[in-house]
């Protein structure tokens, strides 16, 4: 019997994410998926990124990921969003030519050392005593590894719902995991069911495009990924189109019939991602519904039709396709779909991912009640990175709210567990001032590099990134320009008013209207620094109030953050908890009286209690004779 | 040390001493399993109804202690949000004691001052603004007082502040719908609604803030300093004042040998009241020793705390140096002159340049004469106006504060608005102004931005 380290089960955007991250830092490791045709596989929407989502991804790649490498190298249609707003919530979308991305993703993982790929329909785990020992496919190969982490996404017990249709099915087209599914039942984890879907896919030469308005990328795609110099490769149109009441009659005539109200379908979908009957009943006094058409690649007529996911049968599908502006020809080749699936309660999980049931297994992606392959990713980077830690004895590998999306996420689903499918927004961080796509890697290379994730080149980069900011702002504020005539005619010049005293750049550039180039171009630089350089100066410059708003509430919450709570606690005998609290605290376990006070229900009177109660713990545990 | 909410309780919740009937209250799980141990029942009941009294006898010892009626709560419907029981049973010292000693007996412990009500919050049945009240119900000193403690406990304040709240949550939502979800087809408040918005919610906010001086005066009453040369007539009107058939005196010892403080409610001509804290000062001439230095200056504090001063002034006499510097000093507060002495004739001089200033009552302290007009004046002039059983007053220091940050937040807001910043930097304003308002209430059962979001925005393409 041979012990490998680490088995990875299921090859989407967590799994990936984890083998890589764990053969990376050394780890003889095992990805296993059902199918080998489906390894990085998009089974959704053919797009990476979007607000706050994107944010996930640029930390992802500032900690050695794959995800915005790819996507970089297989964007059809790279788009900045938000564009108008702040720094922290600009993001970058990206349409991924489906194909390439997945085949790219699986000559990655093929190359990597350390790192086998192979083809296995997991049905048992193997244990002893609650720590895992390997598992064991369909065919009865058994496999064993010190740490196991399971990515199956949708594939737990999954079933799909067309109109009163329905199957056992991962996704279109795959089988499901259903013994799988079982054994974690068996186990003593605690299910639940989630729901999602997934729009019908057209053929682009059934569309009249001519009558739709186009949606074109950005005339300079930025790139994903710090790695990535420049996009090269072919960039292509969205179009836009929208339901009408016509539309809405169809699908309310027909409603009866969804897989979702007549009653076939229980589980709670997510709110943001509501089907089109969902938005027709809901928001019956909106007279349309956008709809966005997203090529799914580049060598392919599927059409991606974002906006009208559904349960309805396939021939209201075809008909109230078919009442839409620019598809009265439609020819539908996949149907749109609901997906029901298991996932497991991820307030089970420790903060490294891993279970607090099962010793050396892990958790991450869509089976933790997530959506989305950024969301998936970033858990999967996390699971894997910290697998490999703890075969290697050393600490785990924890982040902080107010460092990342990827702790604000894992964070939330460990603490408060989730109801719906959970998708990252960027409301949902506390600190969003200072958790921005342009700083992750600011905010992250360094653990990457730690871990081994991050190449020579790549941290040579971020160095050098980092040497310009300080010594550029150190720059603005040690530069000072007096009120000389000079100065003034200058300044008036440019269209910018006087100075009565002598003023340190900064204070040039906080003003609105100034930025970094305003500077240099008055004469008052000499040196340039690269544009991603100047972005982070001008925006520690101009925003510096609110920023060090931000990083006073952090200074406070750490303080709560840094009371830890004991492990062996009983927070049954603990005085002033009520019994719902103590219940709360026990199934979750904090660690922190920070982590403590997110748990939802949570009053300022039960957290008082619960610092009593550790005063008096810490108290009766004193040794003997010093007390 | 904070009490545990595991065991059951007991207390006499009734005040001590005579009395027709006194209730013993018991909260916690085992409430029903110690009334069965005391309880035997006047007729045989097969299962105790909740909500319904019943007659029966309750026993310590096997010995019956007292006749009483007993009424069970569940947890849900009940004041603590545990399963209570009470019991109705014969007043008076000995009675209401023995009941008690057979439910501890039976396993229940003596309650702490205040630990139903702090079950109570404890448990989500009422917020921190009501457990407030509640303490204000039980010490209000008169009708107004009353009245204003009882809405506050039904949750008037609290609404107010939730409604506060819901408006500026309700621009919050908008402003991040505006941030998170920029590629739906949604519409948003433009900026124009959201200014109007967030104005008039802080006019709701400035009017709540506005109630604060009089719904403090209120529930607290007023501190009213007398303060006059010596032999002006201080103790006289004191006197005449605490000796008036409606007034109920409290004695309260003179906090110093220089200012005597005594506490009575007065009622109002139209059914309000208010309870005045009659504050008789020391002199205020000049100095002569240390001692008398300490109590001018005691008089100075007394007068700058006081929220209405009665300046009074021997009309019979010329005005002296002293009574200048009395009028200086009170200059700058809200005081009524009082001319006292009428009695002793009235020197012309005086009381013309008296009734230069501002709100003047003519008495004679030592005949008693005038002594319900300048009450009445007194009433009117401290309040100024009678307590509107609509209006919601505003009570706490704490809140005023939470009120006062939360203003600081939108004010902040509005000027981040005007210079057209990114909506990001504006939701941290309103972040900390909602956050303002919860510390006031705190956060039970509150309703989430995401769920608004939600309901109000068709998102999802």
């Amino acid at each position: 019997m041979k012990t490998i380290d680490v088995i990875v089960i299921g090859a989407g955007h967590a799994g990936i994410e984890s083998a890589l991250a764990a053969a990376r830092m050394g780890c003889q490791t095992l990805l296993l998926t059902m199918n080998l045709d489906r390894v990085g596989w998009m089974s959704c929407n053919p797009a990476i990124g979007g607000i706050a989502k994107g944010h996930l991804v640029k930390e992802v790649d500032a900690l050695g990921g794959e995800m915005a490498k790819n996507i970089d190298a297989t964007g059809i249609q790279f788009r900045k969003l938000n564009t108008r707003k702040g720094p922290a919530v600009q993001a970058t979308r990206v349409q991924a030519d489906k194909v390439q991305y997945a085949s790219r993703m699986k000559k990655t993982v093929e190359a990597q050392k350390n790192l086998d790929l192979r083809q296995g329909c997991i049905e048992n785990l193997i244990m002893e005593n609650q720590k895992i020992l390997g598992v064991e496919t369909q065919i009865g190969e058994k496999f064993y590894a010190k740490a196991v982490i399971v990515t199956t996404g949708t594939f737990l017990a999954g079933k799909i719902h067309i109109g009163e249709k329905n199957y056992a099915a991962g996704r279109a087209g795959d089988e499901p995991a259903t013994q799988l599914a079982q054994c974690f039942k068996d186990l003593g984890f605690q299910t639940g069911r989630l729901k999602t879907g997934t729009p019908p896919r057209l053929n682009a030469k059934s569309i009249d495009f001519s009558k739709l308005e186009p949606q074109p990328g950005d005339e300079n795609p930025t790139p994903f990924s710090f790695s990535t110099p420049r996009i090269t490769q072919k960039q292509v149109p969205c179009y836009i189109t929208y339901t009408n009441e016509k539309t809405h009659e169809i699908i309310q005539r027909n409603l009866k019939r969804s897989a979702m109200y007549g009653g076939w379908i229980s589980s709670v979908g997510p709110r943001y991602c509501p089907s089109i009957e969902d938005k027709v009943v809901r928001f019956a006094d909106k007279n349309r519904h956008q709809i966005f058409l997203e090529p799914e690649g580049l060598d392919t007529q599927e059409i991606y039709c974002n906006g009208v996911s559904t349960s309805l049968p396939v021939d209201t599908q075809e008909e109230f396709i078919r009442s839409i502006k620019g598809l009265e020809n439609a020819e539908i080749m996949r149907h749109g779909y609901a997906i029901e699936y298991d996932y497991m309660d991820p307030r089970q999980l420790l903060e490294t991912l891993e279970t607090k049931l099962v010793s050396g297994l892990y958790f991450a992606g869509q089976i933790n009640g997530t959506t989305g392959y950024e969301e998936a990713a970033a858990q999967g980077i996390m699971a894997g990175i910290n697998a490999a830690l703890k075969i290697k004895n050393e600490p785990p590998f924890i982040l902080k709210r107010h460092e990342a999306y990827i702790a604000v996420l894992i964070d939330d689903l460990i603490t408060k567990g989730t109801q719906e499918p959970y998708r990252m927004f960027t409301s949902r961080a506390e600190y969003r001032l200072l958790l921005r796509e342009d700083n992750a890697d600011l905010r992250l290379r360094e653990y990457g590099r730690k871990f081994g994730l991050v190449t020579d080149t790549d941290y040579e980069a971020y160095l050098t990134k980092k040497e310009i900011i300080e010594r550029r702002l150190q720059e603005l504020r040690t530069i000072k320009i007096s009120p000389t005539e000079e100065t003034n005619t200058k300044l008036k010049a440019a269209g910018l008013s006087i100075i009565d005293k002598q003023n340190p750049l900064e204070n040039i550039l906080r003003r609105t209207e100034v930025t970094y180039d305003t500077l240099s171009g008055l004469g008052f630089i000499t040196e340039e620094p690269n544009a991603a350089a100047k972005f982070q100066i001008e925006i520690d410059v101009k925003y510096k109030g609110y920023i060090e708003r931000q990083k006073e509430q952090i200074e406070k919450q750490k303080d709560l953050d840094d009371l830890e709570i004991p492990g062996g606690l009983n927070f049954s005998k603990m005085n002033g908890l009520s019994n719902e609290v103590i219940e709360k605290l026990t199934h979750i376990r904090p660690t922190s009286i920070g982590q403590a006070a997110r748990i939802s229900g949570m009053t300022p009177g039960a957290i008082t209690s619960l610092l009593v109660g550790i005063k008096k713990h810490q108290f009766q545990n004193v040794p003997r004779g010093t007390k | 040390m904070l009490p545990t909410l595991k065991d059951t309780i007991a207390a006499i919740s009734t005040p001590h001493g005579q009395g027709a009937i006194s209730v013993i209250r018991l909260s916690g799980t085992k409430s029903p399993e110690i009334l069965e141990k005391i309880f035997k029942p006047n007729k045989n009941i097969s299962k105790i109804k909740y909500h319904t009294l019943y007659h029966g006898k309750i026993l310590k010892n096997n010995e019956i202690v007292d006749d009483v009626l007993i009424s069970c709560m569940p947890e849900r419907r009940s004041y603590t949000g545990e399963s209570m029981v009470e019991i109705f049973g014969h007043g008076g010292n000995a009675a209401p004691q023995e009941v008690l000693s057979a439910a501890l007996n039976a396993g229940a412990r003596l309650a702490q001052p205040g630990e139903f009500t702090y079950r109570a919050l404890r448990h989500g049945k009422m917020d921190l603004t009501q457990a407030e009240a509640v303490f204000d119900v039980i010490h209000a000193k008169n009708k107004s007082a009353l009245i204003l403690a009882q809405k506050n406990l039904e949750g008037a304040f609290s609404k107010e502040i939730k409604e506060i709240r819901a408006a500026v949550l309700e621009v919050l939502v908008h402003t991040e719908a505006a941030i998170d979800f920029s590629t739906e087809d949604i519409d948003v408040f433009p900026k124009e609604k959201i200014n109007e918005k967030i104005i008039s919610v802080k006019i709701k906010m400035e009017a709540i803030l506005g109630t604060y001086k009089s719904g403090r005066i209120f529930l607290e009453g007023a501190q009213v300093a007398i303060i006059g040369k010596p032999n002006v007539g201080k103790s006289s009107l004191l006197n005449a004042l605490l000796s008036r058939d409606r007034a109920i005196v409290t004695a309260q010892p003179g906090t110093t040998r220089d200012t005597l403080e005594e506490v009575f409610t007065y009622q109002g001509p139209t059914g309000g009241s208010l309870t005045m804290t009659l504050i008789d000062t020391a002199g205020i001439r000049e100095a002569s020793n240390e001692i008398e230095k300490m109590g001018i200056e005691k008089t100075k504090q007394k007068i700058k705390n006081a929220d209405i001063i009665l300046s009074l002034f021997d009309v019979s006499s010329p005005l002296t140096d002293e009574d200048l510097a009395i009028l200086d000093l009170s200059a700058l507060k809200k005081r009524i002159l009082v001319l006292n002495k009428i009695d002793l004739g009235v020197n012309k001089e005086t009381k013309t340049a008296l009734l230069k200033n501002e709100n003047c009552v003519e008495i004679s302290a030592a005949q008693k004469q005038g002594i319900e007009t300048l009450l009445q004046k007194t009433y009117e002039y401290v309040l100024g106006e009678e307590l509107n059983s609509e209006t919601v007053y505003l009570t706490k220091e704490r809140h005023w504060a939470g009120l006062e940050k939360a203003l600081f937040y939108l004010a902040q807001f509005q000027a981040g608005l005007a210079q057209d910043r990114s909506f990001e930097f504006l939701a941290l304003d309103l972040k900390d102004a909602v956050g303002s308002l919860e510390d006031i209430i705190g956060s039970v059962g509150l309703e989430d931005v995401y769920d608004q979001i939600f309901s109000t925005f068709c998102i999802g393409k």
